[in-house]
């Protein structure tokens, strides 16, 4: 990417994005104050709008009192009454879908994986997670008029299979300079739970400094499938997901990202009982995950390099199916096979 | 009322006020919601003088017991867009009442209250209240491509007569946000759409969704229980208070946990248990499998809706012909759903169960969501299996007529509550679940009806014994119990 169109987003980021926290500086809040905020993540007005004062109130510093005059400045920035629909529907259609880099995929997705919410993908090992989140950390780069969204990807890495090389196969299939691709990808290594849950703070600091499109949790579950163990930690590991998943929905929320996360799998033994049931898997992570995330994909292996991805769960999609494939040069179409 | 002043009330004379306004009240709440001693007290006044002043100012605010008449024109009922869910929610979705749509993920809650959002603009001669809409969304956006598709494919809904325009949203991420919703900005809004003539007045709120909002960080302790049915209860005042007032429908969504049954052997207590209980208010239990999910936030919020209504996603997927489905207004190719649902033919039969309601009684019926939105598959209305099957119990007071002798009712009672939780494994039993839609399809339908035959045949079989009373000994009913079929 350019840096000519670097300087352009930056510009438009100022124009419609986020409204940064230091704007309540003007509303007369003090300056120490607001650095508070942003060092516990809240770096927008808007992500400080959305706090209960209770958090707010935890945070070392800010007393009852200055948690509510922040918030009621906040909300004056932020306005919360009722909107018609149809304004709703006209921000809607400005909405930017980044490509998967497959056109079955995209027109499953209904224009591919939309920002402000959060998609899950899950299946068995080698169905292709892995892949498409590399794929789309690339495509999330193009401009908007070629399927991207003008923005860097975040990449939060818990299975240990983050591969650049695999980036720049993607890399040289769209024309792009590798080398800037692999800078606008910032990626991090969680090792456990808790650390998986602080990366977001982190990444909400880095979102509000320049312009971010996606994130990207490769695998969202996987920590929690080894940190807590057995019924007894159950209620534990669920809300400490729950809270991992509401933050993330509030960072595509505030930033307008489109959040990816990847979900594993279990066999479900009470669905093999009949003959006719195929060994329908899973995805872990119970109700939680799955009244999180807004749109659900189960991939599935299919012949040779192709996979088959369906839509689980969707506000807006039918539920129907469809087949990609996984090329060297990252997701792409079944029949682009012979090319 | 809450906010009238005491010092505006003309039945008090002169000085009863100013030793009032002495003692800091201010209000008739404050007044009436003191205790009268601490009110002479703070006040100086006699004691008998203070009942004297409270039964004053009651008897100014007591409502006017009024005549039923004046309730006739009373609650609107409007379609939710399709007949057979119409009757099986009793006519329609009635206003004035907290309706709560509880059902796991992608099981077609949010596809409900949208469906609900276009129909309530429908005018009157379709079946409408010809009013708007409002939907409190706690986490996730408004898909307004999802409603106009709707209103472009639902036979009812056309863009003339309803639209994005009757319907507002507004976030409220956290309780506090919501119940301020509720508290002032919602009356507020519900004000001015009656004041101007031109606009279609609110009567329908959609809350989406309300768990949402409770899922706590830390561990559950009996604090932020109380907490949660603190707020679940202040939340539900003002919920019943709109409703009242502006005569609103008002749909909460609702998530699910998963349930767990105690280990069998366990659930024999004769203590009144909550989880024992639960079941008959958190679960829906009409076909296998369907009560493996319960209603989330408990007990407190489960008495403060008027109509629960749980929907699931079953395992079941069925190929549809076309008849069954409800013909499609206008075919509509669309760019961005490349497959439209035609294609592929196997569609999810979900289910809907009524669990309790003020103004139908228990009921479910398969039905699938299609572009138009909800859609029932037609002719599958059938009771649930919650009140026990009609022919068991015209005979059981026979048998237990008969049966004064050895055994106390109390065990009699139970095998009908028990078959309840050992559903389950009778239904996992492959012909239920399998994807051979055809062979399956009339069974899958009405899953209930094997255990009702079994129940026939069994009370049969003990009506035609004419030395019932001689066969009969006091180990007779449960050995003779048609445990059988579920044991498996």
């Amino acid at each position: 990417m350019s840096q000519q169109s670097q300087f352009e987003e930056e510009e438009e980021t100022q124009a419609s994005g986020p409204i940064l926290v230091n704007k309540l500086a003007e509303a007369g809040i003090n300056a120490q104050d607001i650095k508070k905020l942003a060092d516990s993540g809240l770096n927008t007005v808007e992500s400080v709008a959305y706090t209960p004062k209770k958090a707010l109130m935890q945070i070392k510093g800010i007393s009852e009192q200055k948690a509510e005059k922040i918030l009621a400045e906040a909300h004056k920035i932020v306005p919360l009454g009722f909107q018609s629909a149809t304004e709703v529907h006209a921000r809607r259609s400005e909405l930017v879908h980044i490509t998967t880099g497959s056109k079955n995929l995209d027109a499953l997705l209904g224009g591919g994986i939309e920002t402000g919410s959060i998609t899950e993908l899950f299946g068995e090992f080698r169905t292709g997670k892995s892949q498409i989140c590399h794929t789309l950390a690339v495509t999330c780069q193009l401009p908007v008029d070629m399927g991207g969204g003008e923005g860097k990807c975040l990449y939060i890495d818990t299975e240990g299979t983050f591969r650049p090389v695999r980036l720049l196969a993607v890399a040289e299939r769209l024309g792009l300079n590798g080398e800037e691709v692999l800078d606008n990808i910032a990626y991090a290594r969680a090792y456990n739970a808790d650390h998986q849950n602080f990366l977001l703070t982190t990444a909400s600091a880095l979102m509000s400094e320049s312009r971010f499109c996606l994130l990207i949790v490769d695998s969202a579950t996987n920590l929690y499938r080894t940190d807590f163990n057995g019924r007894g930690e159950l209620s534990a590991r669920q809300a400490h997901l729950g809270k991992f998943l509401r933050t993330l929905q509030r960072l595509a929320d505030e930033f307008g990202i489109a959040v990816v996360i990847t979900n594993q799998v279990m066999s479900n033994p009470d669905a093999s009982a009949g003959p006719y049931v195929a060994n329908e898997k899973k995805p872990i992570g119970g109700n939680i995950i799955a009244h999180a995330s807004t749109t659900r994909i189960q991939l599935k292996k299919g012949r040779a390099n192709t996979r088959q991805a369906k839509i689980y769960d969707s506000p807006c999609l039918p539920e129907s199916e469809t087949m990609f494939a996984i090329l060297q040069s990252g997701i792409g179409d079944p029949e682009e096979e012979g090319s | 009322m809450d906010f009238h002043s005491l010092h505006s009330l003309s039945c008090l004379p002169n000085d009863q006020k100013s030793a009032l306004r002495h003692g800091h009240y201010t209000t008739v709440a404050d007044l009436l919601l003191a205790d009268p001693s601490e009110v002479a007290r703070k006040c100086k006044l006699q004691h008998a003088t203070v009942l004297q002043i409270l039964d004053t100012v009651c008897g100014q605010f007591a409502p006017n017991p009024r005549t039923l008449d004046s309730f006739v024109a009373g609650p609107e009922i409007f379609t939710s867009g399709d007949p057979a869910l119409d009757v099986t929610l009793g006519g329609g979705i009635r206003t004035g009442m907290v309706w709560e749509i509880v059902g796991e993920s992608a099981a077609g809650k949010s596809q409900l209250g949208f469906q609900m959002s276009l129909t309530v603009q429908l005018p009157r001669d379709l079946g409408g209240p010809e009013g708007s809409a409002c939907i409190l969304l706690t986490s996730k956006t408004l898909y307004t491509n999802r409603l106009l598709e709707m209103v472009d494919s639902h036979p009812l809904l056309s863009p003339d007569i309803c639209g994005l325009s009757d319907i507002h949203t507004t976030r409220t991420s956290t309780i506090l946000e919501l119940i301020r919703a509720l508290k002032t900005e919602l009356p507020h809004f519900c004000e001015q759409r009656i004041s101007l003539p031109e606009s279609k007045p609110v009567k329908l709120v959609v809350i989406d969704t309300l768990t949402e909002l409770f899922h706590v960080d830390g561990e559950t302790r009996a604090t932020s229980l109380w907490q949660r049915a603190k707020d679940l209860s202040e939340i539900s005042s003002h919920l019943h208070s709109l409703a009242h007032r502006y005569d609103i429908a008002i749909v909460v969504l609702n998530e699910v946990t998963d349930a767990f049954d105690p280990p069998v052997g366990e659930e024999n207590s004769d203590d009144l248990l909550y989880r024992n209980q639960a079941r008959f208010f958190n679960r829906a239990d009409s076909i296998p499998g369907e009560n493996k999910k319960e209603a989330a936030l408990g007990l407190v919020w489960a008495n403060q809706v008027n109509a629960r209504i749980m929907l699931t996603r079953t395992e079941r997927m069925r190929e549809l012909d076309d008849t069954e489905v409800r013909p499609s207004k206008r075919r509509r190719l669309d760019s961005n759903t490349g497959q439209p649902p035609s294609q592929t033919n196997r569609t999810r039969i979900r289910r809907l169960t009524v669990i309790f309601s003020n103004v139908a009684p228990p009921a479910s019926l398969d039905y699938i969501i299609t572009s138009q939105g909800i859609s029932v598959l037609q002719e599958d209305t059938i009771p649930t299996t919650q009140p026990p099957p009609a022919p068991p119990s015209a005979s059981i007071p026979q048998i237990r007529h008969l049966a004064a002798y050895a055994t106390p009712p109390s065990d009699e009672t139970i095998p009908s509550s028990q078959s309840q939780p050992l559903l389950p494994t009778f239904v996992d039993l492959p012909s239920d679940d399998g994807p051979q839609p055809h062979s399956e399809g009339p069974n899958g339908e009405n899953g209930p009806e094997p255990e009702e035959d079994e129940w026939d045949a069994y009370w049969k079989e003990v009506d035609s014994m004419d030395d019932l009373y001689a066969e009969l000994d006091s180990s007779a009913p449960s050995s003779s119990l048609p445990t059988n079929p579920f044991e498996d």
